[in-house]
């Protein structure tokens, strides 16, 4: 038996500041007891609730009652069923359901918080693989725990006065798994929970916030550019996903005047290392991590891992524990933190019927989106996009897409590169 | 259903602020539903880039109010009239 608790700070530190209202560490044990009262028994809990503080408790109420909590890729119940067929007994927890709905934040906290035995399997989170078929990963309580304080030493070090966090990102993906729902259980901050994407609510809850962390990504720090007055108070800026251009990480430090601390990681393990960009361009793994390098590839081994994984990215070894990252191998790319085969791409994209040629190309620059020119005089584009939009994940639908008359496939049939690239640039001028 | 000259100046601002070549600013119909494959098939990441646009060129902006924001963004017409509607309250508060 070796049961760990699930939080481990002071009961009356603030632990989240909930529709204005502040919850205390003693509280939000008190509100995952009650949950886990509630909860139906069965094995699995697959939880799809969007309130960050409800997902939260049902999260670690799960954990208490030995649950394993389940995270599909896809967040609509139709689909995530299609995705956890295998998985037995399963209470689908939605914003709609009994339990749920019935959530009331306790007056009176509890001085002891629930716990969990290291080895159990607390949640699968699940990837699209680059077949198509959504693939597993399974981490145990012993790993969350080891990495959350990795990360609390992280952020100690780095912004040891912060008092608050702020993600952008949901906490069912990994990042926001780890940094918004996981961190606040054993460092001293409080997580905002409500309105936290449009830039207007952002700046909101970070100046309700006392020394807050920003925890987000290149496409919302982007986004947050738009408003009139940067927010005055942020502690340390935080993103992921992509990694910043060292112009772009300059220009976040002068704007929040604050540091911006880039982490790196991948679902199949979760976040390995972490740079202050506009200090360095090297990345540095976290210290529980073995690095095996084979030219452009590495293999990362961890106590808690069951087993070394390979790392997707291509990367190139500085020293042993730090790299610089070179960029996806070829046919890989990622939009939103998600991961897909270009090559799978383009069959899906060939599998329409109707579409006698098309290919997705991905702008030099990087940018949020793939292009993709297609070879199908007989259908609407309307319905080009419905049928590619049964087929992949929405954040890889074309942005532009381009109708054209061929593609300039040579003798072999290849598209080369520079082909591609030069079309993309005839079509962007041609705006 | 044709487009009001407002309509259409939101139409070519989300054309252009999300590259979408393959559909006219004049072909969106402004009751279709936008975040549907039957619409535009936008997604929440093309929700904050229209909401940035839109702050930045009438000055509106555009919180979660989670049931409300949901409308707002459900059609062009439905954006373009709250976008409307904010602009001419400022006008009728300066």
């Amino acid at each position: 038996m070796n049961r760990t608790p699930l939080v481990d700070r002071p009961g009356d530190a603030p632990f989240a500041l909930w529709a204005g209202r502040e919850i205390r560490v003693d509280q939000f044990c008190a509100d995952v007891y009650a949950l886990a009262e509630a909860l139906p028994d069965g094995a699995h809990l697959i939880n799809l609730v969007s309130d960050r503080y409800v997902f939260t408790v049902a999260f670690f109420a799960a954990l208490s009652r030995g649950q394993t909590v389940l995270l599909p890729a896809q967040r609509e119940p139709a689909l995530a069923a299609e995705q956890l067929a295998g998985y037995g007994t399963a209470c689908a927890l939605t914003d709609t359901h009994p339990v749920v709905q019935a959530f009331a934040p306790a007056e009176n906290g509890v001085a002891t918080s629930p716990d969990c035995e290291r080895d159990h399997t607390a949640v699968v989170v699940f990837t699209s693989g680059s077949t198509g078929t959504p693939q597993p990963h399974a981490k145990t309580w012993g790993l969350l725990d080891r990495f959350r304080r990795q990360h609390a030493q992280l952020l100690d070090a780095t912004a040891g006065d912060a008092g608050g966090i702020l993600a952008t990102v949901p906490s069912w993906h990994m990042y926001g798994l780890e940094w918004a729902m996981l961190l606040p259980t054993v460092a001293p901050v409080a997580v905002y929970c409500g309105a936290d994407f449009y830039p207007q609510d952002v700046a909101a809850g970070l100046a309700a916030l006392p020394s807050p962390v920003l925890v987000s990504t290149p496409v919302h720090l982007r986004a947050l550019r738009a408003l009139p007055v940067a927010p005055r108070n942020v502690r340390l800026v935080m993103s992921a996903t992509a990694p910043l251009e060292p112009q772009a990480a300059g220009h976040i430090e002068a704007r929040y005047g604050a540091k911006l601390l880039e982490i790196y990681g991948c679902s199949e393990i979760g976040t390995v290392a972490h740079r202050l960009t506009a200090a360095s361009l090297e990345w540095q793994f976290f210290t529980d991590f073995a690095a095996v390098w084979q030219d452009d590839r590495v293999t990362l081994s961890h106590p808690e891992l069951p087993q070394p994984v390979e790392l997707a990215d291509e990367l190139s070894p500085v020293q042993a524990d730090r790299f610089l990252l070179k960029g996806r191998r070829g046919d890989i790319v990622k939009i939103a933190g998600k991961r897909e085969s270009l090559a799978n791409l383009n069959a899906q994209l060939l599998g329409v019927p109707g579409v006698q040629d098309g290919v997705f190309v991905q702008p030099p620059q990087g940018g949020d989106r793939l292009a993709a020119f297609v070879v199908a005089p007989d259908m609407s584009s309307a319905q080009l996009r419905r049928e590619l939009a049964q087929r992949i994940p929405s954040a890889f639908m074309p942005r532009p897409l381009k109708r054209v008359a061929s593609l300039p496939r040579d003798k072999t049939g290849k598209l080369k590169a520079s082909d591609l690239q030069h079309l993309l640039a005839v079509a962007e001028s041609g705006k | 259903m044709t487009q009001t000259k407002e309509q259409q100046a939101m139409a070519e601002l989300i054309v252009d602020i999300l590259n979408i070549d393959d559909v006219e600013p004049g072909e969106i119909d402004p009751d279709a539903i936008m975040f549907d494959e039957t619409g535009l098939g936008l997604d929440s990441i093309d929700a904050l880039e229209i909401a940035v646009a839109i702050a930045e060129q009438y000055d509106v902006h555009i919180s979660a109010e989670d049931e409300a924001t949901k409308e707002i963004f459900a059609t062009l017409g439905n954006l373009t009239a709250h976008v409307q509607q904010e602009v001419q309250a400022r006008q009728a508060a300066s």
